[in-house]
This record gives C-alpha cells, structure tokens and sequence, in this order.
C-alpha cells in the first residue's frame, strides 16, 4: 500500500499511535538527540493527522524524551553525560527495590522465566551477540517488574530508563562489560530464586553500578 | 495499587521535570504562583485529602487569575495530588493504605541514595543549619507539638535533598512525598511515634553530618523500614473508640 490517498487517522487512537512509533524510534536510536520534530511531517510518517501528532509529542514532553524550544517546535531532547548518571543512579536504587520485590513475590512460574531468560543471556554473551544480549537485558527487567508487584516502581523505572537508554547501550560495548553484567544479573536470578531480597538488592544494584561513570 | 493508576502517576512524577527545565515556555508565572501555593498548602497539610479546592477562593488566597488557578490545579491533578470530580470540582485525592505503603517503598531507596549524597557533599554550613533543625525537632516532640514536628520533618527532607545536590532524585522524592502528608501526620499521632521517629532521624542527621555516606543510607532506610511497618500496622483512627 502506498502512503497516497490514504486519510490520516485520527482520534485517541491515533495519538496512541504516534506516540508509541515514536517513543520506540528515539529509544531505539533511529532518531537523534537534538533532531527537530515537525508536527506534518511526523503525521505524514505515521499516517495520523497534525493534531494526533501534536498530542503525542506532548506525552513525550511529559516523559522527558522530547522537549519543546520555544518558538520553534519541539526536538529530541538532549540528555547530559552528568544528568544520564543522575538518572542511572535513581535508577539503580530502584532496581534493587524491585528485584527485592522481586525475590518476595516471585511464583515458580516466574522464577522459571527468568531462568530460561538467564540461560539465553549466558548464550548470548558467549556467542558476542552484543545486540541479542541487549534485547535479554530489557526481557530480564521486564520479568523482574512483573514479579516484584510493585506497580510504582515499575512505572518510575520504565520512565527513567526511555531517557538513557542510548546511554546505555554504548555501555555495554565496552570490553569486558557484557561478562560483568551477566555476572551481576546470574546473581540476581539466583537470589530471587532462593528467595533472597537483600542479596537480590545488591546484585540489582551492582549490576548498574558499573555502569555509571562516577 | 491499579498498574495503570501507578503508571499514569509516575508518568507525571518523572516526567514533569522537563517542564521544570523548560517551564518558562509552558507555564504562566501566574500558574506557576497558584501551583506553588497549593503544593505547599497540600504537602504542609493545611489543604487535607478530601478538601474542596474552590476556584474563587483559591483566587482570592493567591491573588492570581482565575485561569491561572484552573491550569495550577490542572497540573495538580496531572500529578496525581488533586482529583476533579464530574460536576463537582477538585479536591484533594485520598491516598490509600496501600498506595501509601507502595509510594513509601519506593522512597526508600532513593532517600538512602539521597542520604548518602548528602553525606558526601555536605557543606559546614549547611551541618551546621542540620543540626540546629534537629534541635527544633526535638523540641517540638518535647513539647507534644505534632503539627510542628510534621512540618519539621519535611523540611529535613528537603534539607538533606539539598545537600546531596542530586536533583533528579530530589525532585522523585518530594513529589512521592507529597503524596504522604496525611498518612505521616496520621502516623505521628499515634502515641510514642514521634520519638521512635526523632530517634531514627537523629540518627539519619549524625551521619549525614559525620560525613558517613553508608552510615547515612543505613539511617534513611532503617528509618523508612519503620515507617512502612508502622503503615502496615493497622491502628484505629485517632479518636475514634476502638
């Protein structure tokens, strides 16, 4: 189907949509910090009208991923070195609440998950699939969210993260990083799994602590 | 706690910041008066969950624009601090037990990260205001003045926040914080609370201001842990027979 003739959507819908491609193009990179945000020509991507458009940009203004410059539109904001750090370490002290929680609340079910998902990270850190390994990290938080049952922390953490996770990423090419964050995560999972919040804390923590620059 | 209540909540807490770096652009100072106004108001107490947030009289309690107090407590409401009820207005929103445990938990380890900030970055100066603001606590509990003691103890909050110079945790935190006036007050009414409380934040403001930065995330979440328990320990209301 080509983009011609077809009537932009628009509605909550549309919004909804808009916001999602998005907010996965600036995490994901495919747009760059400081990169203009036109409001046609991003409906025009997205197939929604310019309104659609314009609502969504505000809900990624809310989120800190976009930022408006006054009298002259909105562009993906730009996130410091020194405020990137600030964000990792809320972020850390969080992570180690929710695999706390995480280590509480777990089910067998659960546990099991996070096994498997631990056993492909192993693979895939043997194997240099830096990319894979990246996409198992964010898996490993999302299990962990889920199990820990602490809605709020969940929520903080996922907000926080959409900031800097270009950030991130340029981490985990470092040599020797991607064995040191699977060290850290494989305690994580062990802990949960024994039922262990104060250990499965630590490991949470540690595992970003490598990461932040201080 | 609803997953989408608590998304939507932390959506404001984390990203209404860039309004602050940006505010200029967004909000009216008039707004950014009236906000301010209410924050205060909600946080100290003064306005509690339930109060009725009446346009005009706000207007005449801030001296700003009518519109002006309808878009401050618009971002109220975003923020999750005040509710607008069909046909009826805005009040102040009630925060559960639950929600309130949930919110707690989630300051905890950012004021342990705060604390031991502070504990690294303090300057004499501000140890030396600490630890005279330690004094005014405890006089307060000497003197069985809650409302005064739960005024201080936000402003302890905020001074530690401050001397740890991280204002991206400070910021999380004051907003979870506001969210927990009554259920602090609550809790400081119950009988012995304000002196188990004095003693955890005695301990808190010794480390902060000996420089100790474990000893002082040890004291914000030791200190924390027993307000949760505290939380999650049911008392009657105060005054009502039991």
């Amino acid at each position: 189907m080509t983009g011609e003739a077809v009537h932009p959507l628009s509605g909550v819908r549309a919004k909804c949509l808009a916001e999602q491609r998005l907010r996965d193009e600036i995490t994901r990179g495919a747009v760059a910090p400081g990169q203009r945000l036109v409001e046609p020509e991003l409906g025009e991507r997205y197939g929604v009208t310019r309104n659609s458009a314009r609502l969504a940009l505000d809900v990624l203004i809310a989120e800190g991923l976009v930022e408006r410059i006054p009298n002259r539109g909105a562009r993906v904001r730009i996130v410091s070195a020194s405020e990137a750090v600030a964000i990792l370490e809320c972020r850390q002290v969080l992570d180690g609440l929710l695999s706390r929680k995480a280590a509480e609340n777990a089910t067998p079910g659960e546990i099991d998950l996070l096994r498997v998902n631990l056993e492909r990270m192993q693979r895939a850190v043997a194997d240099q699939e830096l990319l894979e390994y990246a996409a198992l990290i964010r898996e490993h938080y999302r299990l962990v969210r889920e199990s820990a049952r602490q809605p709020m922390a969940s929520a903080l953490v996922e907000r926080l993260q959409g900031q800097i996770i270009r950030h991130q990423f340029q981490l985990l090419l470092r040599p020797g990083r991607p064995q040191q964050s699977l060290a850290a995560l494989t305690r994580v999972v062990d802990a949960v799994a024994e039922r262990r919040p104060d250990t499965a804390e630590s490991a949470a923590r540690a595992h970003l602590q490598g990461s932040s620059t201080h | 706690m609803a997953r989408k209540q608590a998304a939507w909540i932390a959506h404001r807490i984390v990203g209404n910041r860039s309004r602050v770096d940006y505010g200029a652009a967004m909000a009216s100072e008039a707004q950014a008066t009236a906000e301010h106004a209410l924050r205060a108001a909600i946080s100290r107490g003064e306005m509690p969950p339930g109060f009725r947030l009446v346009e005009a009289e706000l207007v005449a309690l801030t001296g700003v624009s009518r519109s002006a107090v309808r878009s401050a407590i618009d971002a109220l409401a975003a923020e999750g601090l005040v509710e607008r009820i069909p046909n009826k207005g805005a009040r102040v929103r009630v925060v559960s037990t639950d929600e309130a445990i949930a919110i707690t938990e989630c300051r905890l380890p950012l004021e342990g990260l705060l604390a031991r900030k502070a504990a690294e970055r303090i300057t004499d100066a501000e140890i030396d205001r600490m630890r005279a603001h330690l004094e005014a606590m405890a006089g307060a509990v000497d003197a069985g003045d809650v409302l005064t003691y739960s005024a201080l103890i936000q402003q302890l909050y905020g001074m530690v926040g401050a001397a740890a110079r991280h204002p991206i945790a400070a910021d999380l935190v004051s907003r979870l914080q506001a969210q927990l006036v009554r259920h602090q007050f609550r809790l400081s009414l119950r009988p012995g609370r304000p002196r188990v409380s004095l003693r955890g934040l005695s301990e808190l403001v010794n480390a902060v201001t000996a420089r100790d930065p474990d000893r002082a995330e040890a004291a914000a979440t030791t200190h924390l842990r027993g307000v949760i328990a505290a939380l999650s320990d049911p008392m009657p209301e105060p005054g009502v027979p039991a």
